[in-house]
């Protein structure tokens, strides 16, 4: 894991999950926030469906996209803007389930440049299965 | 580590075959570094001709090192009489790949029924100093019935 000594506290964090955005709209929460990774949760809801009990594939998209700029914006000097240049996604199994996990860490925190994998996991009662994976790379504007 | 079982018993001689019949892989001078079911490294010595114009490794033979090596430790967990190609990656450069040798690591994610998901690093040694340099996803497809050797039967032998 990359950590900078500057990273924001992970108390600083909170304030985006506080805001009315579109995490919010979908009924995402943080399960952890740490320098350089982050853990995001989301319960199932049947307006988040396309096929009966599987997560529309637009939500796992986005729970990337959420994941992985939280994870950069983490390690990033205050007052940089972090915004995605590109996010690649390989999805091997529908992620149906009860719950969805976005588990994402950043690679390389550069000047300009952050790296950032994040790996999606479904939850089905007891069972955590890894559905898709993703990496990610962020501009500092 | 990856925690994948094995379809052939055999995989660890079958790979190594395979890896020893790619020319590309002996011109530039990989060595197999270590191999288990769903995991494999490779490694590449430093040369001159293998650099680009800022001294070093060039970006496509990172890349290259990378797919083999995902490419094999997805063929390690492939049934016998099949074989392996790759039908996606991507790849993030994360620092120049300076220093005398280069290693890529390749661990199969997901198994599926033809497709194989794998993720893959590669690190550069200098004065002993591990830089990592590349970080990519892998896709490969599992071509059943299909044998490994020679050239998928599309290249004539004296071409």
């Amino acid at each position: 894991m990359t950590t900078k000594e500057n990273a924001n506290e992970p108390s600083n964090l909170g304030a985006i999950f506080d805001v009315p955005n579109f995490m919010h709209h979908l009924g995402v929460d943080a399960v952890s926030l740490e320098a350089g990774s982050c853990e995001l949760r989301l319960d199932f809801q049947e307006n988040l469906s396309v096929t009966k009990g599987v997560f529309h594939t637009g939500v796992v998209a986005a729970m990337f996209d959420m994941a992985v700029t939280t994870a950069a914006k983490n390690v990033a000097p205050d007052g940089v803007k972090l915004v995605i240049a590109e996010q690649k996604l390989n999805i091997f199994a529908p992620a149906k389930g009860n719950q969805l996990i976005a588990v994402a860490t950043v690679v390389k925190a550069g000047r300009t440049l952050t790296v950032v994998e994040a790996n999606l996991y479904v939850i089905k009662g007891s069972t955590r299965t890894q559905c898709a994976l993703s990496l990610a790379t962020l501009i500092a504007e | 580590m990856s925690e994948f079982d094995t379809k052939n018993p055999n995989f660890d001689q079958v790979v190594r075959d395979s890896f020893s019949r790619q020319p590309f892989m002996s011109f530039i001078g990989a060595k197999i570094e270590d191999l288990q079911p769903g995991s494999c490294s490779l490694s590449v010595e430093r040369r001159a001709e293998l650099t680009q114009q800022h001294g070093f490794f060039h970006g496509g033979l990172v890349g290259s090192l990378l797919d083999s090596a995902a490419g094999y430790a997805a063929f390690s967990l492939y049934p016998e009489n099949s074989t392996v190609l790759t039908i996606d990656m991507k790849v993030n450069f994360l620092n120049p790949a300076s220093g005398g040798e280069l290693f890529a690591v390749a661990n199969v994610v997901n198994v599926g029924t033809k497709i194989y998901h794998l993720k893959g690093d590669v690190y550069s040694l200098k004065d002993g100093k591990k830089t990592h340099c590349m970080t990519g996803v892998f896709t490969m497809m599992c071509l059943l019935g299909m044998s490994d050797a020679p050239n998928l039967g599309r290249v004539k032998e004296d071409a």
